[in-house]
Order: structure tokens, then C-alpha cells, then sequence
């Protein structure tokens, strides 16, 4: 459990520094989530049996969404 | 008394070279109308732009007997300026970090490194983010030519889709547009299809061998007008 009264030390610049932080990663987070979950519903547009590429992109684009919040928790944790 | 009927004179004779002609020309017509089905099917790879006859390949509200005749999308340069930003992109903390550890900037403001190092991570899976939200809005950008219509999914920003259909039997003129030296060079360019009356006009843009899918079109729509 990350130590929040470390959000709370220092001058009141350095928090509002560390939380804007925290609400950038938190909008670009859900930004992503928006993306991904629109690249999922675009997939059937065109279906290639043989390799269908569309999976690979969801893929991405879930790893890339995974790579997001672990920063947020991370920012959480260690500033 | 022996009376012979004198003979007409020829005033007009029906010249064999007629029959030959309209055979000819019903043979041209008959390869033209057929000439995107022989082409070979071909699978359509990640990067292709023009794939006639892909194999295997269906898409959303295809009809039964529908079969894709060729599918499209921009040509592949139209997504070097984002590929060049990207790259771009990737070296810009390089500079712009030691410019926020100097000792001038941190005399306006200072951030600390940890900081710095969150927002340097941030800042590259935005440019990630960038990268893969291009590419796929040009992999989903479609244009499909089936035996039956014409389809255009084209997309402002991948959270904006505009899906347009037109029958074979509506449109009434196909016109190629190519214009600079890129499209030129790389043949590309745009093939608009205008349809009858109020009905959407189609454009696919920045195409491959627009003259080809014009030409496809243009050998389906005669070929409808003949059926019919």
C-alpha cells in the first residue's frame, strides 16, 4: 500500500506538482481505455481468416492500456 | 420471246467487316468486363494497399452471394509523415531534459528527477499511443469493390467512422484524380463515384493505381447496364 501522506509532504507547489502528475496519467489512462475499447468494436470492419491482424492491434493497444496504469500505480508509489 | 429481268443495281450491301467488328468488339467487351477476374487471388497482407480478390476475407453486413473484388486502402507514403513525427518524437526528451535539470530552469521551476523520470515514461507511451492510433486508423480506412457495391469506411479520428454504400447501379460516372509529383511518382491518387440524384457521392482517397479501380468499376458498371 503506497504511503499517500508522502503526496502531502513538502511546500504546496510540490503536491499540486506530484498530483498533476497523477491526473495526466490518469486522463491519458482513460483516453487509452476509450481508444482500446473503440479498436475492439472496429475489428469485424474486415476479417482475414488466414491472419487476422485486427487481434494483434487489439493486442497492442491492450498492452499499451496495461503500460498505463501500471504507470499511475507506479507515480502513486514513488512520488 | 425470251425476256430477261433486268437486275436491280446494288444500291446498298451489307458489308461482312460489320458482323466481325460487333464480334470484336463483343469479345473486347467480354475480356474487359473480366479482366479483375483474372486476376489471381491474392491474401491480403498487413501493409497491402491494393488486393484484388482477397482471399478469405469477409467484412460486416456482407451479403451471401456477395464476393469482394478488390480491397483498398491509402497507399502506404500517406503514413510517412506520422512514422517521421514519431521518430522525431522519440529523440525529443533527449533534449529537452537536460534543459529541465539545468540550473536555469530550475531557478523558474523545479522539478525533481523522479519526476522528470514519470513524466519522461508518460511522455513515451503517449508517443506510442500516437503511433499505434495512426496506424490503425489507416489499417481500418477501407474501400472494398464487390460484385454487388461500393463501400467507403473512412475515419476522421478512430473515435469518428463514416460508413458509406453505394449499389453498382447507382453511380453514374467514375473520375481519377492524381495530382503533384508524389501522386505521380508513386501512383496514387483519388477516384471519386458520383451517384445518381441526392444520393452520397463516394471518394477513395489517396489510392493505388487509381486508373485500375476505376477501370473495375467503371467494366462493373457496364457489365450491371448489360444485365439489366
Amino acid at each position: 500500500m503506497p504511503d499517500f501522506s508522502l503526496l502531502f509532504s513538502g511546500d504546496i507547489l510540490a503536491v499540486l506538482g506530484k498530483l498533476g502528475v497523477l491526473a495526466l496519467i490518469l486522463l491519458y489512462a482513460i483516453f487509452s481505455l476509450v481508444i482500446t475499447l473503440q479498436v475492439r468494436s472496429l475489428r469485424n470492419i474486415i476479417h482475414i481468416a488466414r491472419f487476422n491482424f485486427s487481434i494483434v492491434l487489439q493486442l497492442l493497444f491492450v498492452i499499451h492500456l496495461f503500460l498505463v496504469i501500471s504507470l499511475f500505480f507506479v507515480a502513486l508509489a514513488i512520488l | 420471246m425470251c425476256y430477261t429481268m433486268p437486275t436491280m443495281p446494288d444500291v446498298f450491301t451489307k458489308t461482312p467487316q460489320k458482323s466481325e467488328t460487333s464480334a470484336a468488339s463483343a469479345t473486347k467487351k467480354n475480356k474487359r468486363t473480366l479482366s479483375i477476374m483474372s486476376e489471381k487471388p491474392q491474401n491480403p497482407g498487413i501493409f497491402s494497399s491494393f488486393t484484388p480478390r482477397p482471399l478469405e476475407t469477409t467484412f460486416e453486413n456482407q451479403e451471401p452471394d456477395e464476393v469482394i473484388l478488390l480491397l483498398l486502402r491509402k497507399h502506404f507514403i500517406t503514413n510517412v509523415p506520422w512514422v517521421v513525427f514519431t521518430l522525431i518524437g522519440l529523440f525529443v526528451p533527449l533534449f529537452l531534459n537536460p534543459f529541465l535539470r539545468s540550473d536555469m530552469f530550475s531557478a523558474i521551476f523545479f522539478i525533481p528527477d523522479l519526476t522528470i523520470f514519470i513524466l519522461n515514461l508518460l511522455y513515451y507511451l503517449v508517443v506510442v499511443g500516437y503511433a499505434l492510433t495512426q496506424f490503425a486508423t489507416w489499417f481500418y480506412q477501407i474501400g472494398l469493390v464487390t460484385t454487388l457495391r461500393i463501400i467507403d469506411v473512412d475515419f476522421n479520428t478512430l473515435l469518428s467512422r463514416n460508413v458509406a454504400f453505394a449499389e453498382l447501379g447507382d453511380i453514374v460516372d467514375v473520375e481519377v484524380v492524381q495530382s503533384g509529383v508524389l501522386q505521380n511518382f508513386f501512383n496514387y491518387g483519388k477516384v471519386e463515384m458520383q451517384t445518381e440524384g441526392i444520393k452520397t457521392n463516394l471518394e477513395f482517397v489517396a489510392i493505388p493505381q487509381p486508373n485500375a479501380v476505376a477501370d473495375t468499376i467503371s467494366d462493373l458498371m457496364r457489365e450491371g447496364s448489360e444485365n439489366a
